[in-house]
């Protein structure tokens, strides 16, 4: 399902478009919402899945999505990391694209991918770890140590399988922190057991008969136990995915779609070592391909029904040599651009793969979150500080596509310096944007959302910054 | 001996009773909500030999799951005890006393109605050892557990924080091993300094909170490199240098962790070249101000988050601190900011340190103020007119934020949570800070007051944290006669577990909550890491455990009910459940088949040890 809006669209024009009341709160699942095609709430719900990718350290999202219909975006304010709109990629006539970013601009072509710019939350924390806390706890303070996505898994019991969750990053995130564990890959190359059966049966028998029942008075000891079953529980399935021999291809380009090793790296004479990506980018796609790979063997026949797959991307903060077409900041956009392009190429069953897995790319969305953009004015070191606005990109066969809250309406003069004189403001709560991708794409009902965001529906900011009202 | 039970359980039926009588026209719900809630008054009889006497507690409904009661009070010395708390909504306690004599020998807990001895989750006394082990050392080992027989609970705290009154000159263990990474030539072997010492130091609280300021201060070396990496040096260079300067600020928080107070370590600190290339400071000049350093510095080194300054705080602390980088010196010049610097193309052929430098023409000499409106707001004054006194701008700033009451409770908050408990109360980080008051910051004594805390010696404290990997790893080398050279496979179980030493990305430094540590990956490789350590016997990683046992009269003659509990006492104080034992007993009795096959063998003696290591209980402490 393939969509073709405009791509110009504002959260506003999108706000009028929906036209339901806040008293609708009820019914408006079954009405169209500005970032994602409507599903039936309640129904087919269950294959729906959800791709997230943490772009820790805070990404600059002024020289990501640029806002160059704003005279503030100027080689006055970033002499050196100002990017002219002609090397930038035109979206709306407004925001360009970094063009380090330029493997996306098919999906945004194709109205697959939004694009929502000045995002955050009120009374916004410039730590990294505050905020990081906050977007992944869904409350607002940063002093609540369980995650939102926790909680919609938790109350969704989203599928009867093993696996209805899958993580591969380094440890698991506060998002998906709860009262019991789901499954975390930090090392998808190691990830068994070192004995061989028989030894390892009786290792695996032992430990389950013995913590499968998971109590005690030592805090803990309930979430080592179930994270130890849980461990068992997963790796049968879990070799059986092969995902070390698993190499799935572009059709245009032939490259492998996951740059995992040397043997995988696309020849470029220009890069690193004579290879398009440096080594360090190794690990991240490692976990990219695993997500997809939970997500693609999530499908009836297995017991493993992952809906939800997720990692990071570290290395945002660029506070000194931040680099403009070139550098560090550059680079982890081509890491990331990369990444995203080969997620909607297998995710919809267009890869170069024996295994042929079909698409569900109408059944997926692919969001990304960073704590908080940086400051509008470069800094003395070549880099940004720590600041306010940001960026989140969703992708997906459902996403309406376009550029949300960076055109002329949404994107006043005076917004890029309105936060104390230096931070660019927000305009969409982050809660709004993954309230709505729960409640329209997986199909939450009113009373998950509630939990999942507490007060954030019954304040009413959910329904006004959806539009609606 | 005497045991009660609570009559709860009586009360139980009565209220029940009484919820069932009120025959109204609808049946009413179940009663819920049922406990006593006065706390437990418990008396008993004087005992022949007795010289104290311990309480043990469970829960009504954990006993009847087959949890026994565990050490609830040691060290009673009258025939009374006021239990404090009330039990859970909806469950009772149940209490058992035993006497102790004067050698510390333990009276028995008595028989049950089937005329078993009364089972315990571990007699008080191991316990209590395990708990003061595994937070102020790194846990077991034959060393420190003589030395805590020896000399008891304080003793051994105060012996530990007289590091230099430890012999470590005849601990051949330590300083054969130590030798070759002394001083470290690039991260591995600095890394594998942290698990050489861990491992084997009996200095072991020297070792721990060196550790606890390296995290706390943390730098990483891959960002640090990047300073080193020239063209005119070798890979060997530039991996020397960097670990090079990651080892000096390592060496002088372990020093300054004894005999300094706060405000030095912190300017130690402020002043590595380490830190500074970490943090941009380097890049913090006047008119083009870097907040990454400042803003750190006040969030995660001194006062905490949100804790009492404000974004103004940053930009003129930012201010403050501008003018610092790093240089080459010569041996002569290197303690002094403000001397010339060995020029650039002559660095590679002229000997030196590298070292904090203070330039002067970019330092921001205008006035600052810290704090302003507040009753702690300092002013630093221009030194537009006398710029050489810029150098000075750091020190007044950090004696403004060192002295700042929030500096003081982030910094006892955190030492509790690292010693003590996760979630330390109000009442406990205020007595820090008034020692830390008393003794103007001397961080010797506030880690005193930390180590003294009777929260610390409460038993519900006990295994109420996880322990992180590197403790994991080093807690299990040091319980089983275990050999490291501090490379060898063990690097990469910890990075697999995610942590290195010295190579934290982010600025927080490794995480002390438990919930941070738990998961599928971090569980898998632990229980590995024990697999694979107990299943090998080499001297660069493996294990002794046969010689162990065999210095503790154990064979594969042996019963395999006393190897395990030899090994249950060694690993958990004894604290297992009937259940948890038996499993290990039976893991022991059965083949690679899991078939009974009652001919021990040395490699499964060693196995079953592997299989213990992995067990949920040996993640906490």
């Amino acid at each position: 399902m393939r969509h073709t809006q405009s791509c110009d669209h504002s959260r506003r024009s999108f706000l009028h478009g929906a036209g339901v009341t806040l008293a609708g709160v009820g019914l408006s699942s079954l009405l169209p919402s500005p970032l994602i095609q409507h599903v039936m709430a309640g129904t087919d719900a269950n294959g729906k899945r959800l791709l997230f990718i943490f772009q820790r350290g805070a990404c600059d999202a002024l020289n990501t999505v640029i806002p160059h219909g704003d005279s503030d975006y100027s080689s006055t304010n970033r002499p050196t990391l100002y990017i002219t709109p002609a090397q930038a990629l035109n979206l709306n006539d407004f925001a360009s694209l970094h063009p380090a970013l330029t493997d996306i601009k098919s999906a945004y072509d194709a109205g697959d991918l939004a694009v929502i710019h000045r995002v955050g939350y009120p009374s916004q924390s410039r730590s990294h770890f505050d905020s990081q806390r906050i977007w992944e706890n869904g409350t607002g303070v940063a002093s609540v140590f369980e995650g939102w996505l926790y909680r919609y898994v938790a109350e969704n019991a989203v599928a009867a399988g093993d696996l209805p969750v899958v993580t591969a990053q380094a440890t698991p995130p506060l998002l998906l922190r709860g009262k019991e564990r789901f499954v975390n890959v930090a090392n998808p190359d190691d990830f068994d057991y070192v004995h061989q059966p028989p030894k390892r049966d009786k290792y695996e028998a032992a430990w389950r008969r013995r913590f499968g029942s998971f109590i005690g008075l030592e805090q803990y000891r309930p979430v080592l136990s179930q994270t130890g079953v849980k461990l068992i529980d997963t790796l049968g399935e879990y070799r059986t995915w092969d995902q070390a021999n698993w190499n799935p291809k572009d059709p245009n380009s032939g490259h492998s779609l996951f740059p995992v090793s040397d043997a995988t790296n696309p020849v470029d004479p220009a890069g690193p070592n004579g290879k398009k990506f440096a080594t360090t980018s190794y690990p991240f796609f490692k976990s990219v391909k695993l997500c997809a790979l939970s997500l693609l063997e999530s499908d009836a026949v297995n017991n493993n029904s992952t809906r939800i797959a997720g990692t990071e991307l570290n290395g945002w903060d660029t506070h000194d040599n931040q680099g403009t077409l070139t550098g560090e900041h550059p680079e982890l956009l081509t890491w990331l651009g990369y990444a995203m392009k080969s997620l909607r190429v297998v995710l919809s069953g267009a890869a170069v793969d024996p295994r042929n897995y079909g698409s569900i790319w109408n059944d997926t969305v692919v969001v990304t979150m960073t704590e908080f953009g940086r400051t509008t004015v470069e800094n003395g070191s070549l880099g940004t500080d720590h600041a306010e606005g940001c960026v989140v990109f969703a992708m997906g066969g459902s996403v309406n596509g376009g550029v949300y809250n960076c055109d002329a309406s949404a994107w006043p003069h005076g917004v890029m310096l309105e936060v104390g004189g230096r931070y660019l403001s927000h305009r969409t709560d982050y809660r709004s944007i993954f309230w709505e991708l729960l409640r329209d794409h997986m199909g939450a009902n009113p009373s998950t959302l509630e939990k999942v965001f507490p007060g954030y529906t019954a304040l009413g900011l959910a329904a006004g910054e959806l539009g609606l009202t | 001996m005497y045991s009660t039970v609570s009559s709860r359980a009586a009360v139980a039926v009565l209220a029940s009773f009484v919820g069932a009588s009120l025959a109204l026209a609808q049946t009413p719900a179940e009663v819920t909500g049922l406990r006593i809630s006065e706390a437990e008054n418990l008396t008993w009889n004087s005992t022949i030999n007795a010289q104290d006497y311990n309480i043990y507690r469970g829960l009504l409904d954990q006993l009847i799951a087959g949890t026994p009661p565990r050490c609830h009070a040691n060290e009673i010395a009258v025939t009374q005890f006021v239990s404090p708390d009330d039990p859970p909504v909806g469950s009772a306690y149940v209490y058992l006393v035993t006497a102790e004599g004067a050698t510390g020998l333990e009276g028995t807990p008595g028989t049950s109605s089937a005329a078993s001895t009364r089972a315990l989750l571990g007699r008080c006394d191991p316990v209590e050892r395990t708990q003061l082990l595994n937070r102020v050392t790194y846990g077991f080992s034959e060393y420190a557990k003589s030395r805590y027989d020896a000399l008891g609970w304080n003793a051994f705290i105060d012996e530990q924080l007289a590091p230099a009154s430890i012999d470590e000159s005849s601990n051949t263990d330590l300083t054969t091993r130590r030798a070759p990474l002394i001083p470290p030539e690039n991260t591995n072997e600095l890394v594998g300094l942290a698990i050489v010492n861990g491992t084997y130091a009996r200095r072991q609280l020297e070792q721990v909170v060196t550790i606890f300021w390296v995290n706390h201060f943390n730098t990483n070396y891959n960002d640090i490199r990047g300073y080193f990496n020239r063209p005119d040096f070798t890979d060997a260079v530039t991996n020397q240098l960097t670990a090079e300067t990651q080892y000096r600020e390592t060496e002088q928080f372990r020093s300054l962790a004894f005999t300094g107070t706060f405000r030095e370590i912190v300017e130690a600190s402020a002043k590595s070249p380490a830190m500074i290339l970490y943090l941009d400071n380097d890049e913090n000049v006047v008119g083009k101000p870097n907040e990454n350093y400042a803003r750190e510095l006040l969030e995660l080194h001194t006062m905490g988050v949100d804790n009492g300054y404000t974004q103004l705080d940053i930009e003129e602390l930012a201010r403050a601190l501008t003018g610092w980088n790093v240089c080459k010196k010569t041996d002569a010049n290197k303690g002094d900011p403000l001397a010339a610097c060995i020029s650039r193309v002559l660095e590679g052929t002229t000997a030196g340190t590298y070292v904090s430098n203070f330039r002067i023409a970019q330092h921001d000499h205008g006035q600052k103020i810290l704090f302003q409106g507040t009753p702690h707001q300092v002013t630093l004054p221009s030194t537009q007119s006398n710029q050489s006194a810029g150098v000075n701008d750091l020190q007044s700033a950090l004696d403004a934020i060192a002295g700042h009451p929030s500096t003081r409770q982030f910094i006892a908050q955190k030492l509790l949570q690292w010693f003590v408990q996760e979630l330390p109360s109000a009442s406990q980080v205020a007595a820090v800070e008034a020692v830390w008051l008393a003794q103007a910051g001397d961080l010797r004594e506030v880690l005193r007051a930390v180590l003294l805390r009777p929260e610390l010696r409460n038993p519900d404290a006990f295994r109420q944290k996880v322990r992180t990997p590197l403790e994991q790893v080093l807690a299990a080398f040091r319980a089983t006669r275990g050999k490291t050279n501090g490379f060898t496979t063990v690097r990469a179980y910890l990075q697999r577990m995610q942590q290195l030493p010295h190579q934290n990305p982010v600025p927080t430094g490794y995480s002390e909550l438990g919930a941070d540590w738990i998961d599928t990956n971090n569980t898998l490789e632990r229980q590995n890491f024990g697999m694979d350590v107990t299943a090998l016997t080499g001297t660069n990683f493996g294990t002794d455990l046969t010689g162990l046992m065999s210095a503790n009269g154990l064979t594969t003659a042996s019963t395999p009910e006393s190897i395990v509990d030899f090994w249950s006492d060694v690993l958990f104080g004894g604290a297992l459940t009937p259940a948890d034992r038996q499993e290990a007993i039976d893991y022991l009795k059965t083949n690679d088949s899991g078939v009974l096959d009652p001919v021990l063998t040395n490699a499964r003696l060693r196995e079953v040890v592997g299989f213990m290591l992995g067990y949920p209980i040996y993640q906490e402490q």
